[in-house]
């Protein structure tokens, strides 16, 4: 080969194939098909003679096969490198083909790495031969003209997907924003229906509205307005600095089932309402779910923004997307007030009434019942009493009475039809508490009993009185004129009997007075009143021991002395009675708020509990034989109610004793 | 002495009677007011013991009858919640005296009283 043949020409570019090799044997030996190829010029490789291909700028548009010695291709590879020019890819056939090749080769400047072995198949390269024989021919030049067409549209295409691929990234970073931006607002959304699920009042769905509301937009109050069709106008307002407010108001916004944006009869309506200007408002009308409330009226959500007309629409967007939560919200607060008012109307109606009141099913189980049936009835559930009144529940049965606890009641039942379900019926059963009725009754007839008493017993006493003085006067006489001593004791008898009489009607007309309320009580200090009626029953409380106790400081109260004294000298006459020699007799006085009480007692055998309830009536007395008349208690109780005070028998134990007590009420002093 | 006793109750009447007259006064008895009345016309007493309470006509309408009062004269009455001293002076009487009495003989002190002071 002619090394000086070798003139490429960059102005001219060969179509043909240049093959360098370094070693001719070697080719031939493994693949002689390459030089059999045309080829329009084989340059033996050297060292020199490749660094003067190089730098002669030629022009590698030419198919370029090196096949050569590994060593001798790290020498070109070297040179190649400082070739800018040399950028086209080029086949490399190396003999002694090892990886370690591959590491100084550069990829971008040799396309295929080849062995022999890979040469000597030739099958792998057929397409090569097949290109490299149509090459130099006429087909050849078309084929590069195809070649060149298939890759101008090659690039076109290439190009037209670049434009393709930008544009569809750039419509998925807008689908990507947009999804990330719903996604945004889902969350927003999913955090604010979250959160109202723990609300309890509508000022706090307001707080919470405006909380999410503000990072966005710039949201000056938001205000609930509660539409009342009795023309009544609840308006919650919240402003940005969290104040909230609430009033009744009398005129009514516009109601209407759209939004509406900045409406003069709303602008007008709002700032009214909250006593400033508004400029831009929005207005969401809320349905109210629950089918029982449509009567009710409607609710309105306001929203004053200062947000500009541009932004108005994602405002509207915000708080549109969240009305529908707001609805189940309000509803089930408003749910939740009316079950508490409903709650409150059945505790101040059925749970409130203050007598025994309780619905009974069919089978008279306790359906409800109010806590005074529970406090009253329910202690002796499953008594005879119970189960008898419940026997006698039966379709309009007239009222009955019934005794529990100690206490009458008038049971006045009502069956209830019930419409709905399985046409069962239940009843209502109140308790009419006849017991205090039944005591007044009874002091009434007690005191009718007293007054006709009274007048019987001022009869009695007159008619009695008249012929008793003659036999007094008789007595006395005889006791005179008789000389035999025994007739004269019997006498004396007689006159003793009478004046027992005598002692009796005298009572008798003091009872009889009837009319207490016409005596004149005064003031009196009540220490100097009860230590002036001791020193009159010195002689007949000698023989027992005495313990006084006054006021510390004395008190006055309105009584008529007299009458007093008669009182407390009864107390004491029946105290000193009941005991025997020895006893011990108390008098203590005490203040208590408005009141003063004196305790009259002693350590007798005590009141029976049998006769405890008639020692105030009239005539009843245990003193058999002595001279009781069994007017002194049932009098004196008389007098001491005339002075609006209270006499009783406090406590009194068998063989312990019994202590009456006289309640009076402390003179009031006048300011 | 002249005594006059108007009471319904014959037991008091006889009582009276008989005491005065142990002391030697002169006593005439009336039942009634009516009687009592027409008596102390009659008898022209010094004395009048007069019931309050009575048949016909009472104490005190006796008293009201009276034409010319000059006898010293005792209401008496069984009833003592009705009357009082200052009722019995209201109503023309000069003393008043409960029944029953203390005693009889009481009674007979305060007419000897009655008669020291009167001479």
């Amino acid at each position: 080969m002619q090394q000086d043949s070798i003139r490429p020409s960059a102005a001219e570019p060969s179509e043909s194939l240049i093959l360098f090799y370094d070693d001719l044997s070697a080719l031939e030996a493994n693949c002689p098909w390459i030089l059999q190829m045309k080829l329009c010029e084989k340059v033996n490789f050297t060292e020199n003679l490749a660094s003067r291909f190089v730098r002669s700028n030629f022009n590698f548009q030419n198919e370029i096969w090196w096949v050569g010695h590994c060593e001798s291709l790290k020498v070109l590879s070297s040179l190649m490198s400082s070739a800018p020019s040399f950028s086209e890819k080029r086949f490399l056939l190396v003999e002694d083909f090892s990886k370690s090749l591959l590491g100084f080769l550069s990829r971008d400047k040799f396309s295929k790495v080849l062995s022999w072995r890979d040469l000597q198949s030739g099958e792998n390269f057929s397409k090569i031969l097949e290109i490299q024989s149509a090459r130099g021919t006429p087909l050849r030049a078309e084929h590069v003209e195809n070649k060149r067409k298939a890759s101008q549209s090659l690039i076109e295409g290439q190009k037209s997907l670049t434009e393709m691929v930008d544009d569809r990234t750039y419509s998925l970073q807008l689908v990507r924003r947009n999804s990330e931006e719903k996604s945004k607002s889902a969350r927003s959304l999913f955090r604010f229906i979250y959160e109202l699920g723990a609300v309890h009042a509508s000022e706090e769905i307001l707080s919470l509205l405006f909380s999410q509301a503000k990072t966005d937009f710039r949201i000056l109050q938001i205000a609930f307005a509660f539409v009342d069709f009795s023309t009544k106008v609840r308006f919650e307002v919240l402003t940005d600095k969290y104040k909230f407010a609430n009033q009744d108001l009398s005129s009514a916004p516009e109601l209407s089932k759209v939004i509406r944006l900045n409406k003069e009869a709303d602008l007008h309506w709002f700032a009214n309402a909250v006593s400033m200007p508004v400029q831009r408002l929005i207005v969401i009308p809320l349905r109210r779910a629950g089918l029982n409330r449509q009567d009710q009226g409607t609710t309105l959500l306001f929203v004053h923004h200062g947000v500009s007309d541009a932004k108005q629409n994602e405002v509207v967007d915000f708080f549109a997307a969240r009305a529908q939560a707001i609805e189940v919200a309000l509803d089930k607060l408003l749910g939740e007030q009316e079950a508490r008012e409903e709650a409150r109307i059945w505790e101040k109606t059925f749970s409130g009434l203050n007598l025994p009141i309780v619905i009974l099913d069919e089978d008279f189980e306790i359906v409800r019942a109010n806590r005074f049936f529970y406090q009253d009835l329910i202690p002796t559930k499953g008594s005879e009493e119970i189960e008898q009144w419940k026997r006698r529940l039966t379709a309009g049965a007239p009222p009955f009475q019934i005794k529990v606890n100690e206490k009458y009641y008038e049971v006045h039942p009502f069956q209830i039809t019930q419409t709905s379900e399985d046409g069962h019926f239940h009843y209502l059963v109140y308790f009419y508490d006849l017991t205090r009725s039944k005591e007044l009754r009874k002091e009434i007839v007690q005191n009718e009993k007293m007054v006709a008493l009274g007048h019987l017993a001022g009869h009695i006493a007159h008619e009695l009185n008249n012929p008793l003085t003659g036999i007094l006067s008789f007595c006395e006489i005889l006791q005179q004129e008789l000389e035999v001593e025994t007739m004269k004791s019997d006498v004396a008898e007689i006159e003793q009997a009478c004046r027992r009489c005598q002692k009796i009607i005298i009572d008798l007309m003091e009872f009889s007075k009837g009319d207490l309320s016409q005596i004149r009580p005064e003031k009196v200090h009540l220490n100097q009143l009860v230590e002036k009626t001791l020193s009159l029953v010195k002689t007949l409380t000698s023989e027992f021991e005495r313990r006084i106790e006054f006021l510390e400081e004395d008190a006055e109260v309105s009584v008529d002395q007299s009458l007093f004294q008669q009182v407390l000298l009864n107390l004491i006459q029946n105290a000193c009675q009941a005991m025997k020699k020895g006893g011990r007799l108390s008098i203590i006085l005490t203040k208590s708020f408005e009141k003063i009480e004196l305790r009259v007692s002693d350590t007798g055998e005590g009141v029976p509990a049998e006769i405890r309830e008639k020692i105030f009536e009239p005539f009843f007395t245990t003193k058999v034989g002595r001279d009781g008349t069994g007017l002194g208690l049932s009098l004196s109780k008389r007098v001491i109610e005339s002075f609006a005070g209270e006499l009783s028998l406090e406590c009194s134990e068998h063989h312990m004793g019994s202590t009456f007590l006289v309640v009076l009420p402390l003179t009031k002093e006048k300011k | 002495m002249k005594i006059l006793v108007v009471d319904d109750e014959p037991l008091v009447r006889l009582a009276l009677k008989k005491v005065f007259t142990q002391k030697g006064w002169a006593v005439e008895v009336a039942e009634n007011g009516e009687e009592g009345l027409e008596k102390w016309q009659s008898f022209n007493p010094d004395l009048v013991f007069l019931d309050v309470l009575m048949p016909k006509l009472s104490g005190p309408e006796v008293l009201n009858r009276v034409p010319a009062k000059t006898a010293f004269v005792i209401l008496m009455s069984a009833f003592a919640g009705d009357f009082d001293l200052d009722k019995a002076k209201a109503n023309g009487a000069d003393l008043f005296l409960a029944k029953p009495f203390d005693s009889i003989f009481s009674v007979v002190r305060l007419v000897e009283a009655h008669l020291l002071r009167s001479k």
